[in-house]
C-alpha cells in the first residue's frame, strides 16, 4: 500500500501558493491566496513561492507572483494544457518533494478541489479544506480554522508533523491586497518528468452546459417572469428570450404560486438571492420581498406596464410597455443579431451595431 | 466483479440545530443517517449492478456499532453484503486514518470498483476518497454526476462537474474509484419487506486485528490533522446601510425598510416595441452582455 510520511520538519520551509489561470488571467482566488501567502511568509520569515502550471503560460499570469514572492515555478509542459488529474499531481508532487515547502495554499475551486487532496495523498501529508483562518503562534505552530456540520460549527485544527501543511481557501475569504511589481522575482521552469504512458484518469471530452438546468446562483444571465406575464403559455416567450440569450428563467412569488413554473425558481425572500450580471424582470412589480432577491445584480432590465411600479426605482433600464410585445421583439432582434454573426466573421460587432 | 461502496453513519445536521458556545452540538435530538452522497453512491452502485451485470454490491463502513442501522439501511435498498469495521482504536481518525482503514477493508474484500461519497455532512472535508484511491493505487474521478462503463467490463466513462453546468468527460481504468454528488440519482426507499429482512441480514465484522491494521496508523495517532477545539462560527459582518443624514427623517426610515435600496435614476426607454428592442440590443452590446 502506497501513502508516504513526510516527517522530516527541519527541511521543511516557506509559503507557496498554487496560482490557477484561466484566460490568460491569474484567478481572483490566487491573488488573495498570493496576499495571504505574503502575510504568512512575513510572521514566519520565510520565503514566499508560487507555483502556476500548464501551457505557454502568459507572462502577465505569473507577473503577479513578482509582487512578494522570491520565487516562481513555472510548470508548464504539453501535457499540463488542461487539466489532467494524474499529470497535475505527478508534476506537483515531483517539485514539492525537491523544493520541500513548510505551507501550501491553494484555491478551494474545483480544481483546488481536486488536485489538493490529490497531492496531499501522494506526498502522504495533511489537508484542511475549506479553511477560513489560519493562525500562527509562537513557537511556529500553524492553527487551522474552518466551517463543519454545514457552517453551523467552526473547527480548528493542527497539523502537527506531516509536512507540507496543505490548506484551501474559497474565494473571497481573503482579501487580494494591491501589490506593485518587485521585479525580485526568480523564475524557475521547473521539469515535470511527465511522459505519455502513465495517465489512468483521461479527460478526453467537454460538454456545454444547459443554461436551462443551470441552478440560479450559477446562472450569468436571468430572465425573470411575475404576475404580469399572465398564463403559462405567455411564459414561453420569456423561455424562447432566456434560449437566445442563453439565460435561465426565474420568478417571482405570484409566478410560482399560479403554477407557470416550479419552485425552484422563485427568487426573493422566500426564495433563491441571485446576482447575475443581467437580469429582466418582466411584469414584476418590484415588490420589496423580490427585490431583496435581486437587487445585487450587474444590470437589471425591468419591462412593466404600469409606470409607476416600484420595479423601476432599482432598475437600470426602464421600459414601461407591455411586455408580450417588447419580450417577443428582443427575441426576434437578438435572432437576427445570431444569424449576422455566423454569417460575418470578424468585424461582426461593428457591422451588427451600424445595422440596428 | 464486485463494486465495493463506503459510507458514513452521520448526524443529520442539515436543518436547525443547537450549537453552544464550546461548538458542541446539541445530538439527542438529531437522527444519525447515512451520509447523503454516500447514499447516492449505493444507489449508483445498484444501477450499474442491475445495467452491467456485476456480480455484488458490498457496502463498507468504518464506524461505531450503531453505524450497523447505516449498514442495514443499503442492505435495505438491495446491497448484497454488508461489512462493518469497529475498533475504539479507530475513534478520532482524520481522513488519512479513515482511509487506510477502509482500504485494508477493501484489499481483504476485493473490488472492481469503488464508490463513495464527495464529502460527508459533518467533516465536509472531502478527501477520503483521494486518499483511499491512493492507498489502493487506483485510479480516481471525484464529483461525479454521471456513470457509464464500456462493455468489457474494463473502463469506466463518467461526467464530472465543472463550473456554469459544464462537464467534462473523463475515462478511468478499472479498477478505479468514483466519488459521487449529490444530484447523480434519487436513491430508491426500500419497501418494509426489505427493511425487516435487513434487520436480520448478517453484517460482516471486523477490527483493526482481523484487518491486519497497525493501531499506530489509525484514530489520533495515526492521525496527520487533529482538531483541537470547537466554537460558534463568527458571524460574517453585514455591511449595515445608514441613509444620509441630509434626508427627511421620513426619507430615512423608508430607506432603512426598504432594505438600502439605492434608487437608480435614468429615464424610461420609449418607443414602440421594435424600437425599443434594437435600443436593448444596442445597449447589450454596449455592455458587453453580449458578443455581437
Amino acid at each position: 500500500m502506497s501513502g508516504r510520511d513526510c516527517n522530516s520538519i527541519l527541511v521543511h520551509s516557506g509559503v507557496w501558493v498554487l496560482v490557477e489561470w484561466q484566460d490568460e488571467e491569474p484567478l481572483k482566488v490566487s491573488l488573495e491566496l498570493l496576499s495571504e501567502g505574503l502575510k504568512i511568509g512575513e510572521s514566519l520569515g520565510e520565503p514566499v513561492c508560487t507555483v502556476v502550471v500548464g501551457y505557454n503560460i502568459p507572462k502577465r499570469v505569473y507577473e503577479v507572483a513578482d509582487c512578494g514572492a522570491e520565487t516562481i515555478y513555472l510548470l508548464e509542459d504539453p501535457l499540463l494544457a488542461v487539466y489532467q488529474p494524474e499529470f497535475y499531481a505527478d508534476a506537483l508532487s515531483s517539485l514539492v518533494e525537491r523544493e520541500r515547502p513548510k505551507l501550501i495554499l491553494c484555491g478551494d475551486t474545483l480544481l483546488g478541489r481536486d488536485i489538493a487532496p490529490r497531492l496531499a495523498a501522494k506526498l502522504g501529508t495533511g489537508l484542511i479544506t475549506d479553511c477560513v483562518d489560519i493562525k500562527l503562534d509562537e513557537s511556529g505552530v500553524f492553527y487551522f480554522t474552518k466551517p463543519i456540520h454545514s457552517g453551523k460549527v467552526a473547527a480548528t485544527f493542527i497539523c502537527p508533523r506531516a509536512r507540507p501543511q496543505m490548506v484551501t481557501m474559497k474565494p473571497g475569504v481573503k482579501e487580494a491586497s494591491n501589490q506593485s511589481a518587485s521585479g525580485q522575482a526568480k523564475v524557475v521552469r521547473a521539469t515535470s518528468g511527465l511522459s505519455n504512458d502513465g495517465s489512468r484518469v483521461r479527460v478526453t471530452g467537454f460538454l456545454k452546459g444547459d443554461p436551462r438546468a443551470l441552478s440560479l446562483q450559477e446562472a450569468d444571465i436571468i430572465v425573470a417572469g411575475g404576475r404580469g406575464v399572465g398564463s403559462a403559455q405567455n411564459f414561453r416567450l420569456l423561455e424562447e428570450l432566456a434560449d437566445v440569450l442563453g439565460a435561465t428563467i426565474a420568478a417571482s412569488r405570484m409566478a410560482v404560486d399560479a403554477g407557470w413554473v416550479p419552485k425552484d425558481k422563485l427568487v426573493g425572500q422566500t426564495g433563491k438571492t441571485v446576482a447575475p450580471k443581467l437580469y429582466i424582470a418582466c411584469g414584476i412589480s418590484g415588490a420589496s420581498q423580490h427585490v431583496l432577491g435581486m437587487k445585487d445584480s450587474g444590470t437589471i432590465v425591468a419591462i412593466n406596464s404600469d409606470p409607476q411600479a416600484p420595479i423601476f426605482k432599482v432598475a437600470d433600464v426602464k421600459i414601461a410597455g407591455d411586455l408580450l410585445r417588447v419580450v417577443p421583439a428582443l427575441t426576434s432582434k437578438l435572432r437576427e443579431l445570431a444569424k449576422r454573426a455566423d454569417v460575418k466573421g470578424a468585424g461582426k460587432i461593428a457591422a451588427a451595431l451600424t445595422q440596428l | 466483479m464486485n463494486i465495493v461502496v463506503c459510507i458514513k453513519q452521520v448526524l443529520d445536521t442539515q436543518g436547525p440545530i443547537n450549537v453552544d458556545n464550546a461548538g458542541e452540538i446539541e445530538g439527542l435530538r438529531l437522527s444519525s443517517i447515512v451520509n447523503p452522497c454516500d447514499l447516492v453512491a449505493v444507489e449508483e452502485a445498484l444501477q450499474l449492478k442491475e445495467r452491467y451485470g456485476f456480480e455484488q454490491v458490498i457496502v463498507v463502513s468504518m464506524g461505531s456499532p450503531s453505524a450497523e442501522e447505516a449498514l442495514r439501511e443499503c442492505l435495505a435498498m438491495g446491497a448484497d453484503k454488508a461489512v462493518l469495521i469497529c475498533d475504539p482504536a479507530c475513534q478520532d481518525s482524520d481522513s488519512c486514518a479513515t482511509a487506510l482503514t477502509l482500504a485494508k477493508a477493501i484489499d481483504h474484500i476485493g473490488a472492481d470498483l469503488v464508490l463513495c461519497g464527495q464529502k460527508a455532512i459533518d467533516t465536509e472535508a472531502g478527501q477520503v476518497g483521494f486518499i483511499l484511491a491512493q492507498m489502493l493505487n487506483i485510479p480516481m474521478v471525484s464529483a461525479v454526476t454521471r456513470v457509464g462503463i464500456t462493455p468489457d467490463l474494463k473502463q469506466a466513462i463518467v461526467h464530472r462537474k465543472l463550473e456554469k453546468g459544464n462537464r467534462e468527460i473523463v475515462e478511468a481504468s478499472l479498477p478505479a474509484l468514483l466519488a459521487v454528488e449529490v444530484g447523480l440519482n434519487s436513491p430508491r426507499h426500500p419497501d418494509l419487506r426489505r427493511v425487516i429482512a435487513a434487520q436480520r441480514a448478517k453484517i460482516e465484522k471486523h477490527d483493526c486485528e482481523t484487518l491486519g491494521i497497525n493501531l499506530e496508523e489509525v484514530g489520533a495517532q495515526g492521525s496527520k490533522v487533529t482538531m483541537i477545539k470547537r466554537s460558534r462560527p463568527r458571524p460574517k459582518p453585514k455591511k449595515v446601510f445608514t441613509p444620509d443624514s441630509k434626508l427627511s427623517a421620513a426619507e430615512r426610515m423608508r430607506l432603512v425598510m426598504s432594505g438600502g435600496v439605492k434608487e437608480k435614476k435614468g429615464d424610461m426607454l420609449e418607443g414602440d416595441p421594435e424600437d425599443i428592442a434594437a435600443q436593448l440590443v444596442r445597449f447589450f452590446l454596449e455592455q458587453k452582455i453580449i458578443a455581437g
